[in-house]
């Protein structure tokens, strides 16, 4: 493939953006500068990697594990708290789950779960794929996400039947 | 396992659930990233163009290297002397004298001319019957290919210009002190016919 162009950078940029930086957010704070970076080296490449998406999450993933070295030198070195405060998800019109108290149960799983059910979720990875990024199998991939869902909805102490009977009519 | 087959239903709902939440996206700078895409693809244009310039002076380089090694190495100019012999007009023309004997193919003297010279097999009938004068000749020009040969190939009785081995006869060369005498005016070529004419009247008033 041909080096990529300005229109398929956005459109990339729209349909992924918010997932990668999302993806990103779980190992460091400045995601969205990780994922800027990202997606400038993807418009540097002078070939083009058949399974985009599949690179640009795996360039995320690299990219956001150095950062977050970076970030835990300067914070030791200068005392600060880890997290920045930056909102994970656009806030809902009182409708479905809370966004902060869902980012809340999502920061407090182990990040091998964590980054599963946000390369599957938003990210709309197949276990295939989360496998190849993460180095494990596919059903590894899987026990993960199951795992880690079951985990957050314990946490967020929400069933589908008491949130439907708890919603007004 | 496959992508969802062993969630539970109460799991598929919260799933759900969770996918209708949206990322947080906004301090994502679409337009920043656009113009530093843009950055990128004119740098690296000019990059690409500064990588053939670099090329093309490198070429030019080395052929201005090799040509200067060339220049040094070769050997200087040589003088090289070409002896080339000129022939000049002479003051008499020739075509009234009998020709001179140059050679042994080119013998031709005068049907009434005494000859003490050994004669040649191509000279001696020459001499004794001038009436096969015309076809001694013929036979000799025709050894030596010449301005005659190619103005005979016509025929026998074809035209024959006799001028034209005036310039294979060696002539006396003119002085650069001595201004050169005028030039003679050409006579009209003659025939061979009118030749053979004369030739004939020569040998019969000789005897």
């Amino acid at each position: 493939m041909d080096r990529i162009g300005p229109e398929k950078l956005d459109e990339l940029l729209r349909r992924h953006g918010g997932p990668l930086v999302l993806y990103a957010r779980q190992w460091c704070d400045a995601a969205e500068d990780v994922v800027q970076d990202v997606f400038l080296r993807l418009f540097q490449q002078t070939i083009v990697p058949d399974k985009i998406v599949g690179w640009l999450y795996r360039a995320v993933r690299n990219r956001a594990i150095d950062e977050a070295r970076g970030e835990a030198r300067r914070q030791r070195r200068e005392g600060l708290v880890a997290s920045n405060g930056e909102p994970w998800f656009k806030p809902t019109d009182g409708e479905g789950l809370d966004a902060p108290a869902v980012a809340a149960a999502l920061e407090a799983l182990p990040i091998d779960q964590r980054e599963t059910i946000v390369a599957r979720l938003w990210g709309g990875l197949s276990f295939g794929q989360i496998a190849e990024l993460t180095g494990t199998s596919s059903s590894t991939a899987a026990r993960r996400y199951q795992l880690g869902l079951a985990t957050m909805r314990e946490r967020l102490r929400v069933t589908w039947v008491k949130t439907k009977n708890s919603r007004p009519n | 396992m496959g992508e969802n087959e062993e969630l539970s239903a109460e799991l598929k709902a919260f799933e759900a659930e969770l996918a209708a939440l949206v990322p947080e996206d906004e301090r994502l700078d679409r337009a920043r990233l656009l113009f530093a895409a843009g950055q990128a693809s004119a740098r690296r244009r000019m990059k690409s163009v500064t990588r053939r310039l670099c090329a093309a002076l490198a070429a030019a380089s080395t052929v201005a290297l090799a040509l200067l090694v060339v220049l040094l190495v070769r050997p200087g100019p040589q003088v090289k002397i070409v002896r080339q012999i000129v022939y000049v007009a002479s003051p008499e023309s020739e075509v009234d004298r009998p020709m001179e004997n140059n050679g042994p193919g080119d013998s031709m003297p005068a049907a009434n001319e005494p000859t003490d010279a050994p004669a040649s097999p191509l000279r001696s009938p020459m001499s004794e019957k001038p009436g096969l004068l015309a076809t001694m000749l013929w036979g000799v020009r025709d050894n030596h290919a010449g301005p005659i040969h190619r103005a005979g190939v016509g025929g026998l009785l074809g035209d024959w210009n006799l001028f034209d081995d005036r310039d294979r006869r060696p002539q006396p060369a003119v002085s650069r002190d001595t201004p050169p005498p005028p030039m003679p005016e050409p006579k009209t070529p003659k025939t061979y016919r009118v030749l053979l004419e004369e030739l004939s009247e020569t040998a019969h008033a000789s005897g």
